[in-house]
């Protein structure tokens, strides 16, 4: 009970309606107390002008010479009713009194109010339904000629009128309180199903289910915007984790065998010691063995590093054509010593914001790739065209549908599976590409043969406005 | 020489200290960057080499305690810590060079004995023109001559012979030739330094018939005094 109740206080619709009923009961409760005030006000000033007319006017009959037991006789007719509204009553120097017998007030002047009183034949007896028309009085006393004049209204019509205010305000906060909470309610229990389908979608992603998802039905309003994005990033999250997994797998993988076989030649060597022979040649095995594990670890924590985008602080301007011949410097003698032919093409160079060191690497990285896939009489290309650089040769290349898995992290062809490496060049070029904002494609220069691979760079942004 | 050796690991630092002994040197191995502190300023060292990462005091720390002193003896740093921010936050320290763990102990060797030689005046950088046997380079004009007739050599070999001068009698190794000559610190699987060596030797040791520059197995190179 306590937690269903728990429950609803926490639906923030209902409890905003709440608080707008409060806030709403509040106004009405003083706009109820201000119409009493200003209303009792008004009633009593128009019966006592009524009284205050009603009295000039049997002031002046009376002066005309109209009897007191006529304008009493006049008012005596009504009085066979109970629910009398008005009364006159005389009291002339004598002491005799006319028309209505009302306790000896005629001493006093000016407005006064009368107790209930009822008036009744000395016969009739006093009931029930008597004392309920019993009325308070609103009598106006002054002196005529020839004696005493107090003229009475009942406050009867007034006091049903003022008794149903309240009523009348209460009815109406009623309804308000009753619509705007069971509204409140609606919308928290909407909202709240909501809310809670996207707190069981959280829950269960924060357990490691990625693949949940709340996929809204409909696109309408903060909350729906909300769930896609929120869908938006467990998919983000899913594909991430996917990739990490999938190198650590592929790492696991991948190393276990250089270690057996590091393993296996550290043995061989043991057992030719045991022999007495010294296996110089076997421990070199191993050093070297041990060196191509530690360039595999050090290649991923290069990747990393240009990952985290750190060196993004150091770019700096860079000439493509300058970096072009400082790579052609360094690998023209070396590619030539393999047979292959290396040549340079620059066309319209352009200059870019970057990294010297990364690029050198990473057009390094794109040589030392030919160099291991290409046959010997190959031609390599260093090539840059305005803001695109890249390495071309006419090997045998890679069918178009590996070029997207060939820069994934340790992805290897199978037929390359037989040449030294671990798979991390082109994903250490890649994400050079990426730290540099610049696509890296991937083609065939003649149809189905060869291998192109560029980087393009986007013009600043401050160029790319003055072009516009 | 005399070596300050700063290492917290144990293995490392009896493989370090072990292999530097062998070489002919004095090694003072402490573990902890305040005895580091004090050592190097209560006895005089040829070098210093220090671990980034150490219990009590960093190595970073120990030189930059070093520096403000005034000490001005070389530091070569050892580190886990490889990437290019660390190594210039090292050098900006005020550290003479710097070898990323893990390392072969024939490049640890190399790059100690570089900076123990060092000339302790930096006058080599104001000269002008370099000379060996009969060459002379002339460093404004990055020119080569012989005899007086010209030899043709690019940017690189020129960068090249001229590192290899003003090393002379020192073992460079193919990572400090690679970080010195072409500014790369990374190893290529390929082989350019071999390549840009023997390309150089085409063109001044070939056509004279003389041997200047001697390949050290499994070590490096070296241009003998």
């Amino acid at each position: 009970m306590t937690s269903s109740l728990k429950y609803l206080w926490q639906m923030s619709a209902l409890r905003q309606a709440f608080a707008l009923t409060l806030v709403f009961l509040g106004v009405l409760v003083a706009t109820g107390f201000l119409a009493d005030v200003s209303i009792r006000a008004n009633l009593n000033q128009t019966i006592d002008n009524n009284l205050l007319t009603k009295f000039n006017q049997i002031k002046a009959d009376l002066a005309k010479g109209v009897s007191y037991q006529s304008i009493a006789g006049s008012y005596q007719s009504e009085s066979e009713h109970f629910s009398l509204d008005e009364f006159v009553s005389f009291k002339s120097d004598s002491g005799k009194i006319y028309g209505y017998p009302i306790p000896d007030v005629y001493g006093k002047t000016g407005f006064i109010n009368l107790a209930p009183y009822y008036f009744h034949e000395e016969d009739e007896e006093e009931t029930e339904e008597h004392a309920e028309t019993e009325t308070s009085w609103r009598v106006y006393i002054g002196t005529i000629p020839g004696g005493r004049l107090a003229i009475g209204s009942s406050l009867r019509a007034r006091n049903q009128l003022l008794n149903t205010l309240p009523y009348a305000f209460l009815f109406s906060g009623g309804v308000m309180m009753f619509i705007t909470l069971s509204g409140g309610l609606w919308f928290g229990w909407r909202s709240q199903r909501r809310l809670s389908k996207i707190t069981r979608a959280l829950d269960q992603i924060a357990a490691g289910d990625l693949t949940t998802r709340i996929a809204p039905s409909s696109c309408r309003d903060d909350l729906d915007i909300l769930s896609v994005k929120l869908d938006e990033t467990t998919q983000r999250l899913s594909t991430t984790l996917q990739q990490v997994r999938d190198l650590s797998v592929n790492i696991a993988h991948d190393l276990k065998t250089p270690l057996t076989r590091l393993r296996a030649q550290l043995e061989q060597t043991q057992e030719q010691n045991q022999k007495g022979v010294s296996d110089a040649e076997g421990v070199a095995g191993a050093l070297k063995k041990t060196d191509d594990l530690l360039e595999v670890f050090d290649a991923l924590l290069r990747i990393s590093r240009v990952q985290s985008g750190e060196r993004k602080k150091q770019f700096q301007h860079i000439q493509l054509a300058d970096l072009i011949h400082n790579v052609a410097e360094i690998y023209q003698a070396v590619v030539e010593e393999t047979g292959r032919s290396f040549s340079v093409e620059i066309e319209e160079a352009g200059s870019i914001s970057g990294d010297q060191v990364l690029l050198v690497q990473a057009l390094a990285n794109l040589i030392e790739n030919a160099l291991r896939h290409t046959p010997k009489e190959a031609e390599v290309t260093l090539f840059v065209s305005g803001n695109t650089i890249g390495l071309r040769d006419n090997g045998p290349g890679i069918p178009e549908a590996y070029y997207p898995r060939v820069v994934e992290p340790m992805y290897r062809m199978e037929q390359s599976r037989s040449t030294p490496g671990a798979g991390l060049g082109l994903a250490l070029v890649k994400a050079i590409a990426n730290l540099h904002q610049a696509e890296l494609v991937l083609s065939s220069p003649t149809l189905g043969k060869g291998l192109s691979i560029q980087f393009v760079f986007h013009p600043p942004i401050s160029e790319q406005l003055s072009t516009n | 020489m005399r070596i300050l050796l700063l290492e917290d690991d144990v293995e490392i630092g009896t493989w370090v200290e072990d292999g530097l002994s062998k070489a002919g040197h004095v090694i003072d191995w402490v573990k902890d960057g305040h005895d580091a502190f004090l050592n190097a300023t209560t006895r005089d060292y040829d070098v210093i080499v220090l671990d980034r990462m150490t219990p009590g005091l960093d190595g970073l720390s120990v030189l930059k305690a070093l520096r403000s002193t005034k000490n001005a003896v070389p530091v070569l740093f050892l580190t886990a810590l490889g990437s290019v921010e660390d190594r210039v936050e090292g050098l900006d320290a005020g550290g003479d060079d710097y070898l990323p763990k893990p390392f072969a102990f024939s490049e640890l060797l190399a790059r100690v004995s570089a900076l123990g030689r060092r000339p302790s005046t930096n006058s080599s950088e104001t000269i002008s023109c370099l000379e060996v046997e009969k060459f002379q380079l002339n460093l404004l004009k990055q020119q080569c001559m012989r005899a007086g007739q010209p030899v043709p050599l690019n940017a690189k070999e020129f960068r090249l012979f001229e590192t290899f001068i003003r090393n002379k009698g020192r073992v460079l190794t193919k990572n400090m030739l690679l970080e010195k000559v072409w500014d790369m610190n990374f190893d290529p699987t390929s082989s350019v330094v071999e390549t840009h060596i023997s390309r150089l030797r085409a063109k001044i040791e070939k056509p004279f018939d003389i041997e200047l520059i001697r390949t050290i197995r499994g070590a490096g190179y070296i241009l003998d005094d």
